[in-house]
């Protein structure tokens, strides 16, 4: 169609796919809330596709895509009403840095988070299964397993509590 | 801190992820992370393991079709945020997540550069299954990769080398780690790059330094060869664990994909091409020296087509006529690569150009040649034209390997025959020599047949082919099969003179040993 942008070539759309993760990881640190963080990575990914063309491959991907969404965050913040802020200006600078020297790590901590989920017992497993590849929702998965909600969410809570320390390469036994 | 807080950092960071955070209870874990380093590293770690845990379980991707530039529409349910990134995404994710093996999906990171591609001969390399346009220099990233035809080389980082040949199917997973699922892979791994691994459907190649090579037959085995140096090949373990196998110099073993039990083999040197530069060793130039009329060393060319000539001063190239087949016609050889012809049944020759002129009186026609099979009345050098003339045929004479030159002149012809029949799977040195008495044949430097001319007058030649004859013009398709080589052919050279027996001699005894 005259005047319409080119489509983005295949390796940028290979970059921004396997940028997901990391982006999304990003998002939700400088956010504290997982619905806007869905909001920002939606608004990021567009902005990322219409600007595709000002990427140079060979260039850090990466850290272009954290710098678009850390304005998107700060846009975003803008149409929020104080209180529903988690984080201040200064301290989100601060949470912005973290979450970057996070990112940093995540392709290598992602290689190994296959191995280390193996190493959880078969419960946690399931439940990891259930919560992620299903999308199941604690209420289903309590009733499920006759368990309450409460302790679903907390055995939840030790599987990843697990998973952060075997990703980090301190290897844990099985969680009982 | 203390154990109050830890406990109200857990329940805060549960309410993340499994429920809504109050604005009373976002405050308060922004007050507890900005209070205590700790728990903010906790927080950060927290968000990626969960997003970490989205994505190593497909959620992350679970794209569909939309035009980004659109309207993000409101999320619906958790994780239906992940909005389509268009057709060419879904296809990279199904890159990413569906492994060609078994077991868990693993995660790469494609679109890292780690390597370059540093020779492309006629090649059709794909990546996820998109064409890409790849050429001589153009960026390696990590992804997955299918190489219909040609040949690639890649270059690593840190200056691992591999050449793989078509069809191949593998995956780049990191500047010292990659898959190959299919096909053949030939390295040459520098000291920098010691610890190099390539995985296998049944196996784990990791190099100590070295030169080697891996042939995956799909679903069947996979074969790791040592020509230098030393690999350990862990077969992959089902229920029990094997020991790996050590390989050092010259040894070669097979890892069946029913058991996993190593099986020792013969290294095979001549299966895999595992460069593709031409060397240049003492015997070329002493070639060059004696003023051939055209010269073809069978070098690698990336059009994967054509012959270059390297006598000095002449430019007779040669044009690769494919046959029946997509396979590029380069193979290892007696000195660097060779022209691979593969018989009958496939009808690849080459054509050499018009302006390659035998004198009559003297000439000599030498080369190094490798017998796959012994097809009848098989062609090294021809001048049959399309209707079928012909009045110089070196190649086998009869069904039994025997090599001979006929020469005719339209009302007679002559003919030199070696008693001996060639070895199969052996390279051998060929020379034939007219002088004005008498032809002569040689074998590894040896002279093995005279014949003398009593009066016979060669007739001019018309235009040569290599390893084949041009298709007859109107013959049946059986009889145009046959006069093809089945083997290699290298180092091809025509003289406008007689070369003396210690010329020829002393030009086998300089070949490099293999």
């Amino acid at each position: 169609m005259p005047g319409k942008r080119p489509e983005p070539s295949f390796e940028f759309v290979q970059l921004l796919t396997s940028h997901q993760s990391r982006l999304y990881a990003y998002v939700l640190s400088l956010l504290g809330d997982r619905t806007q963080a869905e909001d920002v990575m939606q608004e990021t990914n567009a902005v990322l596709w219409r600007k595709s063309h000002d990427f140079k491959l060979g260039t850090n991907f990466g850290a272009w895509m954290l710098k678009i969404a850390y304005f998107q965050v700060m846009a975003h913040r803008r149409r929020l009403t104080r209180d529903r802020l988690v984080f201040d200006d200064d301290f989100l600078r601060d949470i912005a840095e973290g979450a970057e020297q996070q990112c940093e790590w995540q392709g290598e901590k992602q290689r190994r988070l296959g191995d280390c989920i193996g190493k959880l017992t078969d419960r946690y497993q399931e439940l990891i299964r259930r919560r992620y590849t299903e999308g199941a929702t604690l209420k289903s998965i309590a009733a499920q397993s006759g368990q309450s909600e409460n302790s679903i969410k907390q055995a939840l809570f030790r599987a990843r509590a697990a998973l952060i320390e075997c990703v980090k390469g301190q290897r844990r036994e099985e969680v009982i | 801190m203390t154990e109050e807080e830890n406990k109200e950092l857990e329940s805060l960071l549960m309410e993340l992820t499994e429920g809504e955070l109050s604005s009373e209870q976002s405050h308060r874990l922004a007050e507890v992370i900005r209070q205590h380093p700790a728990a903010k590293q906790q927080y950060l770690e927290y968000c990626q393991v969960h997003t970490m845990l989205a994505w190593e379980h497909g959620v992350l991707g679970d794209l569909q079709m939309r035009d980004l530039s659109d309207t993000p529409e409101p999320p619906s349910d958790s994780f239906s945020f992940w909005k389509p990134l268009g057709t060419a995404a879904a296809l990279v994710l199904a890159g990413v997540i569906l492994w060609p093996q078994s077991g868990a999906p693993s995660k790469m990171k494609p679109g890292e550069t780690v390597a370059s591609l540093t020779r492309s001969v006629a090649a059709s390399l794909e990546l996820f299954g998109a064409s890409s346009d790849f050429n001589n220099g153009s960026a390696v990233r990590t992804g997955c990769y299918q190489l219909d035809e040609g040949l690639v080389q890649i270059t690593f980082e840190s200056g691992v080398e591999v050449v793989i040949e078509a069809p191949a199917s593998f995956e780049i997973h990191g500047p010292e780690f990659m898959i190959l699922n299919e096909g053949r892979l030939a390295a040459n791994v520098t000291p920098e790059g010691v610890g190099f691994t390539v995985e296998t459907p049944d196996a784990e190649v990791v190099d100590y330094g070295t030169e080697f090579a891996i042939e995956v037959v799909c679903e069947r085995s996979s074969e790791v060869h040592v020509f230098k140096g030393e690999v350990e090949v862990q077969p992959k373990q089902r229920d029990t664990s094997i020991d790996p196998v050590r390989l050092v110099t010259n040894q070669a073993t097979r890892i069946d994909h029913s058991t996993l039990i190593p099986l020792g083999i013969s290294v095979d040197d001549q299966r895999f091409l595992r460069s593709l530069d031409e060397p240049d060793p003492t015997y070329i130039g002493n070639v060059r020296e004696l003023l051939p009329l055209a010269y073809y060393r069978m070098a690698v060319i990336d059009d994967g087509l054509t012959l270059k000539d390297a006598a000095k001063g002449h430019e007779n190239t040669a044009s690769v006529v494919k046959g029946d087949t997509r396979r590029q016609p380069f193979a290892p050889g007696r000195i660097g690569s060779s022209l691979r012809l593969d018989g009958p049944r496939k009808g690849v020759y080459a054509q050499i150009s018009s302006g390659l002129e035998l004198p009559t009186t003297e000439f000599t026609i030498m080369a190094w040649i490798r017998t796959q099979t012994l097809p009848r009345n098989a062609v090294l050098v021809s001048d049959m034209n399309l209707s079928g003339d012909e009045t110089f045929r070196f190649g086998l004479v009869g069904d039994h390997g025997h090599l001979g030159l006929t020469l005719a002149n339209g009302k007679r012809f002559l003919q030199i025959v070696d008693s001996s029949p060639l070895p199969l799977e052996d390279w051998t040195h060929v020379a034939v020599v007219k002088t004005t008495e008498s032809l002569r044949l040689y074998r590894n430097g040896a002279l093995v047949s005279s014949e003398p001319l009593n009066g016979f007058q060669a007739q001019s030649h018309n235009r040569f082919s290599i390893g084949g004859i041009p298709k007859e013009s109107g013959g049946k398709k059986r009889n145009r099969r046959s006069g093809f080589w089945h083997g290699r052919i290298d180092e091809l050279a025509f003289f406008g003179s007689a070369l003396t027996s210690e010329q020829i001699e002393n030009l086998f005894q300089l070949t490099p040993s293999i």
